[in-house]
């Protein structure tokens, strides 16, 4: 069927083309985007532009108000929200930025372009994450890395005299968030027309909070809290390159180190004040390692050989480290912490990738690509042996285990071949082999071969067509003896779905129509289907459907733009698992028994629409934009008991379902600008911003479930789904020069 | 004396005449094998031909005998086109690599133009709305092919798909601030075509392109790259997640294995329903692999959620296995912390 429906999509397209081959009038740009008519820039005959006003912002009751600024700062103030200066010679450029001056999204950049000589650009930017006003916590911090709670609480729980929950009425509320402030610098000096030398220096710092949890084990607390947050990531980069028209050549080197300011964080157990052999007063984890990284690479190529063709060469070697020194088993002092094998984490990889590709087009309407990549993580980490192991601070077990250090190699080859038999048609035909060999997983060694088809048709005024069609099988060529995974408790049969034998179809087109210049209308088509067919346990399959519809309406050119589009996603997994109950020893009585089979069929379906409508100087000196965007998920989960190959009725207790899982986003904006004269304008600008959400884990909504904050074992920050309803005006001066 | 402050510029550059030579015999040649072939008009291939060797003629030989004409005829029709290339990179003369530093600022793209300001006939000058993609391409990249930021155009994903450069960039009229694209914005443009990710960029687990603090370019690079997907830092997906979410590069002392091989396992990067852009939901998502290993494989149905059970509520199993990227701790097997 798919196959018919393709076949008849590539006829038809090829008729249309046909007919449109034979009218080169039609050919007055490329389709694609949207045809542009004037630089944005220089609309007034002005580049420099300055925007500052105020801005207030009125939420509904009960709104989560971080929520809403997620990713953004717009806290009620002045604002100076948008500044470009430009200095434009013959000879050079220079250029100032600044975007929302003042708060925690603020940006900055500056470049210079010394015309054929030196380009230096630095940003300043601040990127904010936003979790919480609301969060609720008893720990404090006077130490960076340490959670403190007040004795009375720990010994109050530890004496019974005191209950989480009502220890938890007089917790604190604090806003949670962390902010990443990044500073990049680039340069670029050309030595000569065909040498540059390239520098680059990054910094990011991310500091503030976050929410984490963190447990005690299955008898003691689980608890969240904020964990801190202070990291900086120092990026270095230069390379030098020689290119003429024939040939290029690259050497590099890049180096990334990360530094967590925090390496343990130790946290209060609100339980206990007092350790003992089977709880601790503290916790304690380790943060995220330092890690270096370094990579020396080389990239050849040659542009000019016979036939058009080009080929590319590229070869990197780089070293990732970790070498923190290792903190102990426990820090529970009641429980003697095991000998740490070694002292320090001492984890070594050497990442080995290399990428050789030929490209060709030894004829006009011939084009032919070959590549093959090889990526390698070769882990050289020593494996760390751990005889005793203390979980959770509470209980010393013995593990007789040792870490595995992980690593694969993908060995890629890509070959396509395309043909144009018309100017603007291309039809492609492509494979792809894969190899993946890995060490420690299950499927040892993999393969996949993916065969593919496309067509695409773009160039012409009035159609554009884009459609691929793709069918790989993925195959274990090893894989560890089905004894070893029963020895581990699990069921042979479970199909790990990133490595697991895989058949894969997808479809995908979108199609553009221009009927008129100033009118277009387009549709997209988007067809999975994954099955993983030796998966009888895991994820079984995974398929997809993603359609969507759309057009752009320029009535006016340069004064008039309306558009709007819907899509409609639709995504469904169906996994299997069976219950058996857990035993210190040997198989689970049910482990071989498929009554107690059960499946998961997990829906998720997402709306989305856009539409905005611009006119500029339809009414003398006026601007307005208004936009609208919409995007609506609805996740469901359903079990059902008898969906296997079972003839007797399965003897698990009919689940109780779960609610769906809903959220929708709802976004308009309305900006308008009146110019008084040609430099000098007034704004008005409107954002409606609401979220809703029901969500049965992260609740608390109607139909969703009441979490309490606390528990009598589960502290919990308050860090929820919640909706918001925001309403934001800013009213804003624009001067141009 | 503009245009011999050009020839001055391009004679400083120092680029070997012998190169120059056994360049515009290989161009010659290419194109003589490509005419040969029955594939593009003569005249258009042997106008990119020419256009290529420009700046050789430029050096050698009065531009007219090339049959150049030069910047002032041609913006005698083409005004808009003159002034609108003169407010970008290829208009600035100073830089030798430009067109305009070549001393032909229309006729390096546009190849050779007196037989049509002879004859008036549009169809004897190179039109690029007439060009298919890849003979677009071969002209850019005649000059964009000596960066590496162009370098991997070829067999690339576009490249393979006929995109051209001109579906995305305009040289005379573009909306962008920088790199003359024909959107506004770098993502405008990809979600011209990419209407899949241009609906996920938008629900409710995102990162924040919405918010406009990040673009599509800001992991991808459209012109190719050494990366799959076109990603633009690092040799594969993990390499370029950690490029910004550093602390979950690793390596560790104990590793998730599925994180390691691929982030993309979990997480679905351009957005998702799920907390934390999640392909699914915890715990359903961890149970796609792990179904008896330590806990029994349960039913997280309502029943379990209103027990509170610290596998099912907040943030699921991750609540007690928080080091699920990876984890240093000596008693991290299970990434507890």
């Amino acid at each position: 069927m798919r196959t018919r429906l393709f076949a008849m999509v590539a006829a038809l397209l090829l008729v249309s083309a046909g007919a449109m081959a034979q009218d080169n009038k039609g050919a007055d740009g490329q389709q694609d985007v949207p045809k542009a008519t004037t630089p944005s820039v220089p609309e007034l005959g002005f580049v420099n532009q300055i925007d500052f006003g105020i801005r207030g912002t009125g939420f509904s009751a009960n709104s989560d108000e971080a929520r809403y600024q997620r990713f953004q700062d717009r806290r009620d103030g002045a604002t100076l929200d948008r500044f470009r200066f430009t200095k434009d010679t013959s000879s050079y450029v220079i250029n100032l930025q600044a975007d929302n001056v003042g708060y925690k999204d603020q940006r900055f950049s500056a470049s210079y372009n010394n015309y054929g000589k030196v380009k230096a650009a630095f940003e300043w930017n601040e990127v904010p994450l936003f979790y919480s006003q609301t969060t609720q916590s008893l720990y404090s911090s006077s130490t960076p890395g340490v959670l403190t709670l007040p004795a009375s609480i720990q010994s109050g729980i530890q004496n019974k005299t005191l209950t989480l929950p009502t220890a938890m009425l007089g917790a604190g509320a604090f806003s949670m968030q962390t902010e990443r402030k990044v500073a990049d610098f680039r340069m670029v000096y050309s030595a000569t027309e065909a040498v540059n030398l390239n520098l680059t220096f990054k910094n990011t710092q991310r500091d503030g909070s976050q929410p984490y949890t963190a447990g005690f084990g299955f008898s003691g607390a689980t608890d969240e809290f904020a964990l801190p947050i202070d990291q900086r990531t120092t990026e270095f980069g230069t390379n030098l390159e020689y290119g003429s028209a024939a040939a290029y050549l690259k050497l590099a080197y890049d180096g990334s180190f990360f530094r967590d300011n925090i390496s343990t964080l130790t946290w209060a157990n609100p339980l206990r004040s007092t350790d003992s052999s089977t709880a601790p007063a503290n916790g304690r984890l380790a943060m995220a390692p330092n890690t270096d990284s370094n990579t020396v690479s080389a990239s050849a190529g040659l542009n000019q050989l016979p036939g058009r063709s080009h080929a590319n060469a590229y070869i990197s070697v780089g070293s990732l480290s970790n070498n923190d020194p290792l903190m102990p088993f426990t820090i529970n002092s009641a429980i003697a912490s095991p000998v740490l094998s070694r002292a320090n984490a001492d984890v070594q990889a050497r990442v080995t990738a290399m990428n050789f590709s030929f490209t060709s087009r030894p004829l006009d309407p011939v084009w032919l690509n070959v590549r093959y990549r090889q990526y390698e993580f070769d882990n050289r980490t020593a494996p760390f042996i751990v005889g005793q192991t203390v979980g959770y601070d509470s209980s010393l077990t013995t593990a007789n285990t040792e870490s595995e250090p992980l690593g694969y190699t993908r060995h890629t080859l890509d070959a396509d071949v395309s043909f144009t038999p018309i100017t603007y048609l291309g039809l492609r035909a492509g494979y792809t082999h894969e190899q993946i060999d890995r060490t420690f997983r299950w499927v040892e060694s993999s393969k996949e071969d993916v065969a593919r088809a496309s067509i695409d048709l773009a160039g012409i005024s009035w159609l554009s067509v884009r459609g691929v069609y793709e069918y790989s099988k993925r195959a274990a060529v090893t894989s560890i003896d089905p004894a070893e995974i029963l020895a581990i408790g699990e069921q042979p049969t479970l199909g790990q779905y990133d490595i697991a034998p895989r058949n894969r179809n997808r479809f995908s087109t979108i199609v553009t129509i221009t009927p008129v210049s100033m009118f277009s209308v387009n549709g997209s088509a988007g067809v999975g289907r994954d099955d993983y067919p030796s998966s009888y346990f895991g994820l079984r399959s995974y398929d997809s459907d993603i359609y969507s519809v759309g057009f752009d309406f320029v009535p006016v050119e340069n004064k008039v733009t309306i558009g709007a589009s819907y899509g409609y996603e639709k995504y469904n997994g169906l996994q299997a698992s069976r219950y058996a109950a857990h035993v210190t020893t040997g198989v689970p009585p049910t482990f071989n028994n498929p009554l107690y089979d059960w499946f998961d069929s997990n829906t998720d379906r997402v709306d989305t629409i856009n539409a905005s409508i611009e006119m500029k100087k339809i009414i003398p000196n006026f601007d307005i934009t208004v936009g609208y965007d919409y995007s609506g998920g609805n996740s469901n989960y359903v079990y059902t008991l008898s969906n296997g190959p079972q003839t007797s009725p399965s003897v698990l207790a009919a689940p109780n379902p779960l609610s769906p899982v809903t959220n929708k986003l709802n976004r308009g904006t309305v900006d308008t600008r009146y110019f008084f004269t040609k430099r000098l304008a007034i704004g008005l600008v409107y954002w409606y911003d609401s979220y809703s959400v029901n969500d049965f884990a992260l609740g608390p909504q109607t139909g969703g479930l009441a979490i309490p904050v606390a528990n009598p074992s589960i502290m919990m920050l308050g860090y929820n789904w919640r909706p918001y309803t925001a309403n934001t005006v800013m009213g804003r001066f624009t001067y141009l020069w | 004396m503009k245009r011999e402050l050009h020839i001055m510029h391009s004679r400083s550059g120092g680029f070997p005449a012998r190169t120059l030579v056994a360049v515009l015999a290989l161009a010659w040649g290419a194109a003589a094998v490509s005419a040969a072939s029955g594939g593009a008009p003569p005249a258009q291939s042997n106008a990119a031909s020419v256009a290529r060797s420009a700046p050789a003629a430029d050096k050698t030989a009065p531009n007219q005998a090339a049959g150049f004409v030069g910047d002032d005829t041609c913006t005698t029709c083409h005004e808009s086109e003159g002034k609108s290339l003169h407010q970008t990179l290829h208009g600035k003369a100073q830089n030798e690599r430009t067109p305009a530093g070549k001393g032909q600022a229309c006729e390096s793209c546009h190849g050779p133009g007196k037989v049509h300001v002879d004859t008036g006939d549009k169809a004897k000058i190179k039109r690029f709305a007439a060009m298919s993609a890849r003979e677009v391409n071969e002209s850019c990249l005649s000059c964009h092919s000596k960066s590496s930021a162009h370098a991997q155009w070829n067999g690339s994903m576009h490249d393979a798909r006929n995109v051209s450069c001109t579906t995305c960039h305009s040289v005379h009229s573009f909306k962008s601030a920088t790199a003359q694209l024909k959107t506004v914005g770098a993502s405008d443009t990809c979600m011209t075509c990419h209407k899949q990710e241009a609906m996920k960029v938008q629900k409710s687990g995102h990162m924040p392109v919405r918010e406009g603090k990040m673009e599509c370019t800001s992991c991808h690079s459209p012109h190719g790259s050494t990366n799959v997907r076109m990603l633009k830092v690092g040799n594969w997906i993990n390499e370029s997640c950690t490029s910004c979410h550093a602390e979950k590069r690793g390596p560790y002392l104990w590793e998730h294995a599925a994180g390691r091989e691929n982030c993309t396992s979990c997480h679905d990067p351009h957005g998702s329903n799920n907390d934390r852009m999640l392909v699914s939901k915890v715990p359903m998502l961890c149970q796609r692999c792990h179904i008896s290993s330590g806990h029994p494989p349960v039913v997280y149905d309502t029943t379990q959620i209103n027990n509170a059970s610290n596998r099912a509520v907040g943030r699921g199993c991750v609540n007690c296995h928080s080091q699920i990227h990876g984890s240093n701790s000596p008693a991290g097997n299970r990434f507890l912390r």
